[in-house]
């Protein structure tokens, strides 16, 4: 029960990409359009969880000095056995992507949930927030795809990675009302701030009401 | 003394068993990803010679070595598989030179340099500022990718020597 509260909760107070402003490198360079943010938020879902359990497990065994170099070793095999399956599966993603996949690699929410969670927690709790926090980092880089995406091209379409086939695509925004600079860097920038702001308003006004109360 | 050996060993099983688990995966998903690209090689001769009878591999020298494949496409020319170094990884692409010494088809087949600067190799742009070129005309680089466009245009040289020492 607490684990479900908990997780409602760090959606909002404890989101990786707006709440403590991590893993922000590839939030900000890929989320251009809609199958990139899943594929990346999916893919990482995936790294966080695994190595989560992973780290749980050797948390007993692995001496304190070289914990930093264990869990590296263990992020970067998962990261590298996800980009060869995404590469022999979903060639689209691959081919979007790039290099950003085996950048998964420090990308700080996975470290930062190794030392901060897993190292000190059981494996199912540790399972949990693996999950927890990859479900708030794809919803978080999807958010932030659909505002720029419809912004910079007007359309909102999605492919399935497997087979190319078209899961969705709507047209919103007539081509002559678009702004394309929101597909470049500045765009991200921009729609980042927003919602980081937004973000922080919610948190603030809850802050108030316990302080009220 | 103890300790350091404890660490060391600790440290020398995760590896391993890193390295195994990446073994397992690695056997796993290369025949996958081998016979993806075959079968990227086969879709972009048939695209750059849409009339040839016959495609096969033939027997080719390269003094610079980054030729790896050469495709002949029977009487209609040659599509020559490059990889160079680029920025960051190697680019692999295909150039096709028809009979009459034209360059008729350029196609990237992997690039996994910068986002939007290294990766601008691979746009419809710089392929068809490309085709159309006799070999042994000078192509031009991309600003803001001249690393990786350098590379490609080195590598198009290659295989046009290859090409002329084929006539």
């Amino acid at each position: 029960m607490k684990s479900l509260v908990n997780y409602g909760m760090s959606l909002l107070k404890e989101n990786p990409v707006f709440g403590l402003y991590l893993g922000l490198c590839s939030s900000l360079a890929i989320t251009t359009n809609l199958d990139n943010a899943v594929g990346m938020g999916i893919s990482v879902l995936l790294v966080l969880t695994v190595s989560n359990v992973v780290i749980s497990l050797l948390r007993k065994l692995t001496p304190d000095e070289i914990r930093i170099p264990v869990y590296i070793v263990v992020i970067a095999t998962l990261v590298k056995a996800v980009e060869l399956l995404i590469k022999a599966y979903a060639p689209a993603i691959d081919a979007a992507l790039g290099v950003f996949i085996p950048l998964i690699v420090v990308n700080c929410i996975i470290l930062g949930r190794a030392e901060a969670f897993a190292s000190k927690n059981g494996v199912v709790s540790s399972a949990l927030d693996g999950l927890n926090m990859g479900v708030s980092y794809t919803l978080s880089i999807v958010a932030l795809s659909l505002i720029r995406q419809l912004l910079a091209t007007g359309i909102l379409n999605m492919n399935n990675p497997f087979n190319d086939t078209v899961i969705f695509d709507i047209t919103i925004i007539p081509a002559d009302f678009t702004i394309p600079m929101f597909s470049s860097p500045i765009g991200a920038f921009l729609t980042f701030a927003l919602l980081a702001a937004g973000v922080a308003a919610i948190n603030n006004r809850d802050q108030k009401k316990v302080k009220g109360a | 003394m103890k300790k350091i050996i404890t660490l060391t060993l600790f440290l020398a099983i995760i590896s391993g068993l890193a390295g195994a688990t990446l073994a397992f995966v690695n056997n796993m998903t290369s025949p996958i990803i081998e016979e993806r690209k075959i079968a990227a090689v086969k879709a972009t001769l048939e695209a750059i010679f849409p009339g040839a009878s016959e495609y096969k591999e033939i027997a080719f020298e390269d003094a610079s070595g980054t030729v790896t494949n050469v495709y002949e496409a029977v009487g209609a020319g040659y599509a020559f598989n490059v990889n160079v170094q680029g920025y960051k990884d190697v680019i692999t692409f295909i150039v096709g030179i028809d009979e009459a010494g034209e360059i008729v088809g350029f196609t990237v087949n992997y690039v996994n340099d910068t986002p939007g600067l290294g990766s601008k190799v691979a746009d419809p742009e710089f392929a068809n500022s490309i085709i159309g070129s006799k070999v042994g005309d000078k192509v031009d680089t991309i600003a803001g990718s001249t690393v990786s466009s350098a590379a490609v245009v080195k590598g198009i040289d290659a295989a046009s020597a290859v090409y002329q020492s084929l006539k």
